[in-house]
């Protein structure tokens, strides 16, 4: 496989260009992204339910993005 | 030279050959194949050849008599017009023959002559020239050896 | 990945086998000297085997024990590697770096039978050797599958005949554009990606369906961007399956027109026709002048040099009469105009008077008379004098030379004959030529060309078609989004899911926006580093024939095709190349993407060096086996090579091998010693690439420059 490395400096780049949803989105993001593409290696060596997994991750970001919204107003 | 310095003493003459080498004659000349090739008919004219079998009789030495009814006549001498150079030499042949210039005097007794050194070397130009397939090849040996043969040995 | 050493066990030939492996940053090279059939290739699989299993297999049907084993017994076969691995992992967005030591063993039992195998389930053990002892590693396959991913073993364990795939006429265009896509994916984990990317997708689909429920606009343009995604997509695979089949028309269109240029070559009628009509014309020109030289020839034998050549004798003596006569004054006559001026004077020479009436005058005048009736004779004798005089004259300085006139026209006839006849042999030469085109085959592969043509342009225009819709449907689609998020935004109800949606599109640029630097800049990067290490190997080739001098370099389009440039041209490795230089593309080809790929594993290259010549085999040989710059991560790299693929090189293996030792097979026909053994094995001696010893000892050492390692003599 790749080197992580290489990936990892590619989803950072990109991080940096998304739209800030609150403070520290940009690391919570990367974690996020990292954490599915995890699990999608995991998924090719030994099968998982990794549409759940995924959808977890996004559902979690997602509320952060709601909880942090709510917060603001 | 010029055609009008020379006069033609011979055109009352007839310019006869054996009857029997007509037939060759007429193949071996252009006169009634006019687009014939040279390579085949090598003469153009029945004067061309008649003239030819003259030289070679000439250098033979020899003279052939035939009686009245073995010629064929195939022209006066109208056609020596053309090539006055002929009109000299039947001249000079005629003088250095008989050492006497008086012969000149009687143009028909040269043609004569000169007919009967043709009917010795005519037949023996025709029937090399009919055994091969390149008559004007056959024909240049034939007479390019009496020509060396005639200017090393001074005589004929 | 470092391998630090291997045992193998009853794999094929390698009975009982230990390699070791150089982990020398300055000398980053492992030298396995091994002529053919001295267990390379099971060498090389075994390797991938102790890491892979059966996957790592070409055909399960073969068995994995040795030939001699005897059939019906178990045969415990197993392959010990140890390696060290060093890995990065991001915690809380940080990056941490860690080596780890691992010891592996993969083993199983094979037993044979009417020649096929049957083995047990793989028994696999992976250990960690930690500061506290060896700890075992419960999912082994999942972290081997991390370290080093299967479907990349064929970049870093290379067959170098087998790596010619990326450079195969065989394959068609678009199979390996595929090869080069797939490795530079597999490479750049963009298979990862991609299924990510298509499994957060669908979790949009979901949460959108979810905004669905609620009803009216919301639901109404949820449902409109979902068909248009999904008639995106539908799009976009489509547009890749044109894209594919244009490549593969492309391939069979050039293939096509190269034919037809071929069969228009061997027959090329326009040259052909312009040769014909210029021997024609020479021929024309031979056959006038023989014409005219025939003409000529015809008028030799009716010319005045003849008469002369051939009467030179009487002419001449006629002549000498003439001028006999002229000496004796007998020409030119004189007496008349002298006559004609006495009686004018009326007196006579001797004075007798000539006047009118005198029978003196009389005599005068009768003998007038009688001159004038024969001067014209005498005229014509004085004219003909002259003539033969002047003609003598001309014959004499060689005019009249009859048979040098012959000889020059039959000179002239036999040069022009000749080149009558080579223009006839030219001219039949050159008909032959032309009926020898086979016009059916030209005109049939012309046709062919042409209905592919006509074929590509339809895929063509179907590509352009549906670039328009995709166009299209991505406005449409970009527009309805907008919609959507906007009426999303006004329902409160929806804020939960509205927030899980953009934390789903957020994630998904993300993944975009990485998937296309992946393979846009790093496509760039392994095709730029492809092209460096090309030239530096080809710089080197003095056999390259003319042609292949001017090439200026390689590259990878973006369509994931392997060319090589040549000035302005663009060639075609699969048939514009030669095998070394293919070689070193596809060398050049993987080693980029290794490089540019980061990724830290041994490079382990079977026969690497076959078909190579000395320049581009040392270029070759220096690019990879050299140390690692200071900034770069240690390298490894294992060759097995051959004593032909190592001579001439030697001098760089001294430099670069941290190790080398030699595998022979105790069967070889060629080995000069004799091993005592029941049944042919692999077995290792300590030889480096100069040396040689009773084990491994060759009727063809000498040959190589090898020195004897011992002084034992053979048994």
């Amino acid at each position: 496989m790749a080197s992580p490395k290489l990936v990892i400096e590619a989803i950072k780049r990109q991080c940096a260009g998304v739209e800030v949803r609150f403070d520290g989105y940009e690391k919570t993001l990367l974690t996020t992204v990292s954490e599915i593409l995890t699990r999608e290696r995991e998924h090719r060596i030994a099968p998982t339910n990794v549409q759940q997994k995924v959808q977890d991750h996004i559902e979690v970001l997602g509320d952060q993005i709601w909880r942090r919204s709510e917060e603001k107003a | 030279m010029p055609v009008n310095d020379v006069v033609n003493p011979f055109l009352n003459a007839s310019l006869r050959i054996p009857a029997r080498d007509w037939p060759l004659v007429e193949k071996f000349t252009t006169t009634q194949q006019a687009q014939a090739d040279p390579d085949k008919v090598p003469f153009r004219r029945y004067v061309d050849l008649w003239w030819a079998g003259l030289c070679i009789g000439v250098r033979e030495g020899r003279r052939t008599e035939l009686p009245p009814n073995e010629w064929h006549r195939f022209n006066d001498g109208t056609p020596l017009s053309a090539d006055p150079w002929r009109i000299i030499h039947l001249q000079l042949l005629a003088v250095g023959l008989t050492e006497d210039a008086k012969i000149l005097d009687d143009p028909g007794a040269i043609v004569q002559m000169a007919n009967e050194y043709c009917a010795t070397g005519l037949p023996m130009l025709l029937e090399a020239m009919n055994q091969s397939t390149e008559p004007i090849m056959v024909a240049s040996e034939f007479l390019r050896e009496r020509c060396v043969v005639a200017v090393i040995a001074g005589a004929g | 990945m470092q391998f630090k050493r291997a045992h193998i066990t009853n794999f094929k030939l390698l009975e009982n086998v230990e390699v070791d492996f150089s982990v020398d940053r300055a000398r980053p090279l492992t030298v396995i000297r091994a002529e053919n059939g001295s267990g390379k290739t099971s060498l090389l699989t075994a390797l991938q085997w102790g890491l892979y299993g059966e996957k790592a297999l070409e055909d399960h049907t073969v068995p994995l024990s040795a030939s001699h084993w005897p059939a019906g017994t178990p045969c415990e076969i197993s392959v010990e590697l140890a390696f060290n691995h060093t890995a990065y992992v991001v915690v809380a967005g940080q990056e941490h770096v860690r080596t780890r030591e691992y010891r592996l063993k993969r083993t199983v039992t094979e037993v044979v039978e009417g020649g096929k195998p049957r083995r047990s389930s793989e028994q696999i053990s992976l250990l960690e050797l930690t500061d506290r002892g060896a700890e075992v590693i419960r999912a082994p396959r999942q972290l081997l599958e991390q370290i080093l991913s299967a479907d990349l073993r064929y970049v870093f364990f290379t067959n170098g005949d087998a790596a010619m795939n990326f450079i195969s006429p065989q394959l068609t265009r678009s199979d390996k554009r595929s090869q080069v896509r797939d490795a530079i994916k597999a490479l750049l984990e963009i298979g990862v990606i991609e299924d990510a990317i298509n499994h957060v997708r669908r979790v949009q689909a979901s949460k959108r369906k979810e905004t669905g429920s609620v009803g009216g606009d919301v639901a109404r343009l949820a449902s409109q961007v979902e068909e248009l995604t999904t008639r995106l997509e539908e799009l976009e695979s489509k547009k890749k399956e044109i894209t594919d089949a244009l490549a593969d028309l492309t391939t069979r269109h050039e293939t096509a027109d190269r034919a037809l240029q071929e069969a228009l070559q061997r027959g090329n009628q326009e040259e052909l026709a312009k040769r014909l009509a210029n021997v024609k014309q020479r021929l024309a020109g031979a056959q006038k002048m023989l014409a005219e030289l025939s003409h000529e020839h015809q008028a030799l034998l009716n010319s005045e040099a003849l008469s002369w050549s051939l009467m030179d004798v009487r002419l001449r003596a006629g002549a000498n009469v003439l001028r006999g006569m002229h000496d004796a004054g007998i020409i030119p006559k004189t007496a008349v105009p002298v006559l004609r001026d006495r009686l004018a004077l009326e007196r006579c020479i001797c004075g007798a008077s000539l006047a009118h009436g005198t029978p003196a005058r009389q005599a005068v005048e009768e003998e007038i008379d009688r001159q004038r009736a024969s001067d014209a004779f005498q005229q014509r004798l004085t004219r003909l004098y002259h003539q033969a005089e002047a003609d003598v004259a001309d014959r004499d300085v060689g005019q009249f030379s009859w048979d040098s006139r012959l000889e020059a026209v039959l000179i002239n006839r036999t040069e022009w004959e000749k080149v009558l006849q080579e223009a006839r042999a030219e001219e039949e030469s050159v008909r032959k030529q032309i009926e020898a085109i086979d016009r059916v085959d030209i005109d049939e592969k012309r046709r062919n060309r042409m209905s592919i043509g006509s074929a590509l342009s339809q895929k063509r225009e179907q590509l352009q078609q549906v670039e328009l819709d995709v166009a299209m449907v991505g406005q449409s689609l970009a527009q309805v989004r907008e919609q959507y998020d906007e009426v999303r935004k006004r329902h409160n109800k929806l804020r939960r899911v509205n927030a899980q949606l953009t934390a789903a599109q957020d994630v998904l640029s993300v993944l975009d926006g990485v998937m296309d630097e992946l393979q846009g800049a790093y496509l760039e990067r392994v095709s730029g580093r492809m092209d460096e290490l090309f030239r530096q190997m080809i710089a080197a080739d003095t056999d390259l024939p003319e042609q292949m001098r001017v090439i200026t370099g390689a590259s990878i389009t973006p369509e994931f095709d392997i060319v090589v440039h040549a000035g302005n041209r663009t060639l075609n490795p699969d048939h514009e190349l030669n095998g070394a230089s293919q070689r070193a593309l596809t060398f050049a080809f993987i080693w980029a993407l290794t490089e540019v790929s980061d990724t830290v594993a041994p490079r382990v290259i079977d026969t690497p060096l076959g078909m190579m010549s000395g320049y581009v085999k040392r270029g070759v040989l220096d690019l990879i086996s050299s140390p690692p710059t200071l900034s770069e991560p240690d390298r490894q790299v294992a060759l097995f090579l051959t004593r032909s693929e190592i001579a001439q090189v030697e001098d760089l293996l001294d430099q670069r091998a941290g190790v080398v030792f030699t595998l022979t097979n105790t069967a070889a026909g060629d080995l000069t010693c004799r091993h005592e053994s029941d049944h042919p094995r692999i077995v290792r001696c300590e030889c480096n690439h100069r040396q040689y010893c009773h084990v491994c000892s060759r009727l063809d050492d000498a040959t190589y420059g090898l020195i004897s390692r011992e002084e034992k003599p053979c048994q």
